[in-house]
Parts: structure tokens; sequence; C-alpha cells
């Protein structure tokens, strides 16, 4: 049951990191590459706020939850807007890919290359549940992102200005006809991406510290997370996070460290194959 | 046809997004990318240096170009910056007395950010130039020095460093290649020693899946093998960021103790989980976890039961009788950036740069040459030698030292060149001072 956790909490990073990739995409049809830099930076923003000037937890949280917050919106203002007014989605991959290259290098040049110890926020001695053991923090984070997912997938259904980004994601055009702003919309978007990075980054950087390495290991796992959940579905997202999560716990746990990647991008490919669109991704309507 | 033309472009952004996304990969490993040949940030070792400090003779003639490639930019850029600062104490110390066989000493260093691919690029770019350097430090990791050899080997170049994969002493194959640092089964000896005083049956190993983690694992396969105690592992990705998986894989085989490998975050992720698990089995850090600055990142309660392993020699207790490491502590202090080093990395990691250029002098003086083939051929006979000008191995190499061979390029360490001890912190000096404990 042990394995079981551990792959829960490693399934919990790969799950924000597709739910950040889905909340901008569902939005704006933008794939932002950069978000898992965003959680990486999450971490450093919290160790700025708790050990560097000293503040109280939750006042550290609400700082790292800022901070994020402008990053993300400052990324849709300078490296994404220029393009989507240009309709060129594709070209917002590339500079979301720069963006991510450059927060790798600020983060190395502010911080150095050394991993920077966050204080936990809660206790840190780990916890019977099920027959194995787990950390509060990771509990938490667990916790927290299936409540967010949960969260955004019913406010996307369910609220007229969810309605509304969906229906921009699909026809940015058609959406504008219609009278939805759809650059507020993606402003929104990146702002709640970036939130949602910078306030989890407490129990984020619990699990794996502020290291300048965290983005570039999750970015291409949380691609995997998404493609196998189906990309524009924040459920699909949830357990696609979860499932390569436990998948690279279990093949760690029984067999070797080569086995991790083989098996989980076996996953991925035998996901596409029966279902292109992932999981949870839906049909795609077809005019008769 | 709609639905063509959606399935189209999903699978098109798709596989845009997976190439984008490999390039993120790709270039976060590496992006860190330049290959820029200036230095890295402040302290001392900053490009060319070694004229005499010292107000003596200084050397004159053609210079002797010792090219330093190292990793200026990851986790582990402080520790090339301290190879450099010994090779510029010693660099200096040589000259002043008269240079390597009448040549100034001149050091030059390249960042390859740990890229092998990039080191080689780098060192042709040198070649392709006409700067043929007359040694060098080809990296300091095994999978660096590994690409770099056959093209040092081909140019009959002198290379030094301290890379520790055993399959690199192997003078047939790299007889210009000579290590000034143990190899992954240095330690071996010291550790057997304290196994059997302890009655340890089974040695669990937690290491990297790279070239030095495999290496490392083997080691204690082999060292051990014989010895009536069995040797298990689980290896961890480099991105890896939980090790519950690969310790439970160890608990389950009931190991009496447990080695392990590895640096920086990943080093922290192993002890996290071995105390996440409650498994308070004594841990012992190899030569690379050793060195990681463990009650900085750690608060003393995760450290329970946890060891490094130290250099006796280098202790603050054993260092009045060593007058050679007293100098080069001072001599680095006063280089400027020096005392931050040697307080962040200890004089351990210092010692290798020191001790690589004095090892090719002391080559150089057997050989009345500087040229490779020559040095080599003389290290070849070093046999047991005394009045040595490398440090670290007592005042008369009591504990080893660099008894290099005709079959054998690495250092020599007997069971007493180290000891086992709780994590401590490094003193302004660069020695380590543990709290008391010890294994």
């Amino acid at each position: 049951m042990t394995t079981v956790w551990a792959g829960l909490a490693i399934g919990a990073l790969f799950s924000l990191v597709a739910i950040g990739y889905n909340v901008v995409l569902l939005a704006s049809g933008v794939f932002n590459f950069a978000y898992a830099q965003l959680v990486m930076l999450g971490t450093y923003m919290t160790y700025v706020g708790l050990v560097t000037l000293h503040a109280p937890l939750l006042v550290g949280i609400l700082f790292a939850g800022a901070c994020v917050a402008t990053i993300a919106v400052l990324e849709e203002r300078l490296a994404i807007r220029p393009l989507t007014g240009r309709d060129d989605l594709q070209g917002t991959l590339i500079t979301s890919i720069g963006v991510a290259i450059f927060l790798d290098g600020l983060v190395l040049k502010i911080w150095g290359s050394q991993p920077k110890t966050v204080p936990d926020p809660v206790s840190t001695k780990a916890l019977h549940i099920f027959g194995g053991t787990v950390e509060p923090s990771d509990l938490i984070l667990i916790v927290l992102v299936i409540v967010i997912a949960l969260g955004l997938h019913l406010w996307s259904r369910f609220t007229p200005a969810g309605l509304a980004s969906l229906a921009a994601a699909e026809d940015r055009d058609a959406a504008m006809a219609r009278g939805v702003n759809v650059r507020r919309l993606t402003i929104a978007a990146f702002f709640v991406a970036g939130l949602v990075a910078g306030l989890l980054g407490v129990f984020v950087a619990a699990r794996t510290y502020a290291v300048p390495s965290l983005g570039d290991n999750e970015a291409l796992t949380g691609f995997v997370a998404i493609a196998i959940g189906g990309s524009g579905s924040q459920i699909g997202g949830l357990i696609g996070g979860f499932t390569v999560g436990l998948v690279n716990a279990f093949a760690a746990r029984y067999f070797n460290a080569d086995w991790p990647d083989i098996v989980v991008f076996g996953v991925l490919i035998t996901v596409l194959l029966v279902l292109p669109r992932g999981i949870f991704g839906g049909a795609a309507e077809r005019r008769v | 046809m709609a639905r063509k033309a959606a399935t189209t472009r999903y699978l098109l952004v798709s596989g845009t997004a997976a190439l984008a996304l490999t390039a993120v990969a790709a270039c976060g490993s590496s992006s860190k990318s330049s290959s820029s040949t200036t230095a890295s940030s402040g302290s001392a070792g900053t490009t060319a240096t070694s004229t005499s400090s010292s107000g003596s003779v200084p050397a004159t003639g053609k210079p002797f170009i010792f090219l330093y490639d190292g990793d200026f930019t990851s986790s582990i850029s402080v520790y090339s910056q301290a190879e450099v600062l010994g090779l510029t104490v010693a660099a200096d110390q040589i000259n002043a007395a008269g240079g390597i066989q009448g040549h100034p000493i001149k050091i030059e260093q390249v960042n390859d950010q740990s890229n092998p691919t990039t080191a080689v690029n780098l060192l042709q770019q040198k070649l392709s130039s006409g700067d043929t350097p007359n040694a060098m430090y080809p990296g300091g990791d095994s999978e660096t020095t590994t690409a770099l050899l056959s093209t040092l080997n081909r140019q009959k170049i002198l290379a030094i460093d301290a890379a520790s994969a055993s399959s690199l002493n192997d003078p047939s194959k790299y007889p210009y290649y000579f290590g000034d640092s143990e190899l992954t089964n240095g330690p071996i000896p010291a550790f057997l020693a304290l196994a059997k005083s302890k009655g340890y049956k089974k040695i669990a190993v937690v290491y990297g899946n790279d070239v030095t983690g495999q290496a490392t694992f083997q080691s204690y396969q082999q060292g051990l093998a014989g010895s009536g105690i069995s040797v298990v592992g689980a290896a961890y990705d480099d991105t890896a960021v939980d090790m519950t998986p690969q310790l439970e894989q160890l608990k389950a085989q009931n190991p009496d103790a447990l080695v392990v490998s590895g640096y920086g975050a990943p080093a922290l992720y192993i002890i996290k989980s071995r105390n996440q698990l409650g498994w308070n089995i004594p841990s012992y850090a190899d030569e690379v976890a050793s060195v990681f600055p463990w009650t900085t990142s750690l608060p003393a309660s995760a450290l329970t039961n946890l060891y490094v392993e130290e250099a006796k020699e280098l202790l603050p207790a054993n260092i009045g009788d060593q007058p050679a490491i007293s100098k080069l502590i001072s001599d680095a202090q006063a280089q400027p950036g020096g005392s931050k080093i040697l307080a962040e990395t200890g004089v351990q990691v210092v010692n290798v740069g020191y001790n690589a250029l004095e090892i090719l002098n002391f080559g150089a003086q057997l050989a009345h040459s500087i040229s490779g083939a020559a040095i080599a051929s003389a290290l070849d006979k070093t046999g047991s030698p005394t009045n040595v000008p490398w440090v670290g191995f007592g005042p008369n190499d009591e504990y080893g030292g660099m008894l290099y061979t005709s079959t054998n390029h690495y250092p020599v360490e007997d069971a007493n060149y180290y000891v086992f001890v709780a994590p401590g912190n490094i003193n302004s000096q660069g020695l380590y001072e543990a709290p008391g404990a010890s294994s």
C-alpha cells in the first residue's frame, strides 16, 4: 500500500501539471508548455516567502500564489497574446517553450543549483493509512489536486464563464462573434493556472524541495498525463496523472529503474491506439 | 469530413506538442547550454592564471597549458570551482619554483555543463584552433571522461581527473590517463572493514541509473564478493522525485545496512523516503553523497543513523602533522573567493585539483620532459615514491598514495584511509567537523 501512496503522491504532481495545461487549453486553445516551470516557480516563491522573508505560513502561501499568477499573466501578455492575435496557435507552442527555458535559466541564476528546503507546512511524521505509510503533506497534495480538478471540471460545465471558455477553445471566432470576451478569458485562465501553481507550491516543495530541474522533469510527464486522460478534460488529466504516477511507482518497486519510463510510454501508446483522443477526450462532432 | 479534419488537427497538435516537449526535456538537460570558454561566476580559477605569486624566480618559456573541463552551471558547479582553486594553488607553487621543467603553467577552463557531447565539441574546437593543451582535466565524471579519452589518447595528451568508474583504470587502453581520486571501489576496503566489525551480512545499495551509479553498485558487489556479505541494489532515475518504491524493494530483502549513492535532490529524496518508511537502517553515504551538505539541507532528526565517509587525514584532529595540507589551505584562502569555496566544498575537493598538477609535475621531474608520453611512462614506474608532493594520504603516504604502475593508474587507499562519521559541517579551513558520532 505504501507503493500506492507513493504513486498517488507523484501522480498528484503530474495531475497538477496536467490541470494547468488543461485550464489554459480549455479557455484559449493554447498549450502552455511552461506550466511545469510555473509549478517549479511556485516552490521557489514559497521558499522566498517562508524562508527568505520569514513570513507566516498563510502569508507565504498567498505570496507564492500572487507571484506565480503574476508571472503567468506576464507570460500570456508577452509570449502568447501576440501570436493568438495572429491566430498562430502552433506558434504559441514555441514561445511557451521559450518561456520554459527562460524560467529554468532565471531560477538557476537567482537561486543556484542546490536544492532549497522549504519548511513543511504540516508534521513530517508519516501516517499509517490502509497498511501503508504516507506523509501528511503528500496526502494533502493528493486531496487538493482532486478537489481542484473536480472544481474546475464543474466550473467549466455548469457556469456561464466555464461554458464560454469551452466555446472559446473550440472556436475562438465564433465565440467572439457571440460576445465572449476571449482575451479576458485567456488572461483569467493563465491567472488561475499560475495561482494554483503558486498556492500549492508549499505542498509540492514538501515532496520535491525547490529544485531547478523540477520543471523539465514534470513537463513531459504532464503531457503524457493529458494525452492518456484526454486533452481538455480536467477529470482526464487527473486520472491520467494518477495513472502515470501509479504505473511509475509499481514499475520501480517490482522491476528496476529502466522500466518506469518504458511502462508509462507503453501505456500512453496503448491508450492512444485504442482511444486516440484519450480516455476522457470528447468525441468530435461531424456535420452531415 | 469534419471528424477527419478534427482528428487530423488533434494529431497535428499532439504530435507537435510531443516534439516540443522532447525539445524542452533535451534543452532542459543541456539548456543551460553554452559552449563558452569563459570562466563561470566570480571566484577563483577564472580563465588563465598562474604567474608566480611569491616573488621567486618566475618560470619562463612556452607555457604548459592545462585545460580544465568542468561543469560551472549545475548543482556541482561549486565543486568545479574548488578543483580549479586547487589547480591554481598548485600552479602558483610550481611556477614559483621555476615551473614545470622551466615552463610556466597556464590554466584554461571550459564549461561542459555536464554534457559529454558539449565537452567533446569544446575539445575539438581547442584542437582545431591549434591551441592544443599539454594536459587536461577531462570533466571529472565518468561519462564525460570516457567521451573525451579517445580524442585525448589519439593526440597523446595527458589527462588526469577524479572520475571514478573502474573501466577507466585501463592503462593498456588509456595510457595517458591517470586518476587522482579513488575509484568507486576506493572506499570498499574501509567499508568492508566496517561491515565485518558490525557483523553485517547483507548490504543494500540505492544508486543512480547512470555510469557512476552503476559503477558504484558493481564496486560494492565485486568488493564484497567472497567476504560472506551479500549485496543487493535498486537504481533510480535521475528525474525521480520519490525513492519510496526503490527503498521498499530493498527493505523487503532485509539488509543490515544501506549505502546511499547520489548527490543533490536524489540524495535528499532517498533520506526523505527512508524516514517516511520508518526504516531506521544504518545508512552510509558513498563518496559522492558524502560531500553533499546534509546538515544545511535537513534537520538533525532526519539524519539519524546516516554516516558519511571522510578521509582520516583531512579531519581537523589529524591536520597538525601535515604542513603541506596546512599550506594548501592557507594558499587557497589567499586566492580571490578561496575562503568561500573552501568553506563550502571542503579541502578534499580542492585537493583533487591540487594533486592533479603536483602529480604531473612529479612525473615531468622524473622524465625530465613535459611530453605527455614521457610523463606517462615515468608515472607508470612511480612505485612507492618518497617525499611526494601530493597530499591527503598521511605525512608519508601511510594510507595509500598515487602508487601508479603499468597496470594501475589510480591511487591506492588502504582500509584505514576512511572513517565513517555523522554528517557534520565543513569549517572555515575546509576541514570536516563531525558532531562526534561515528559508526
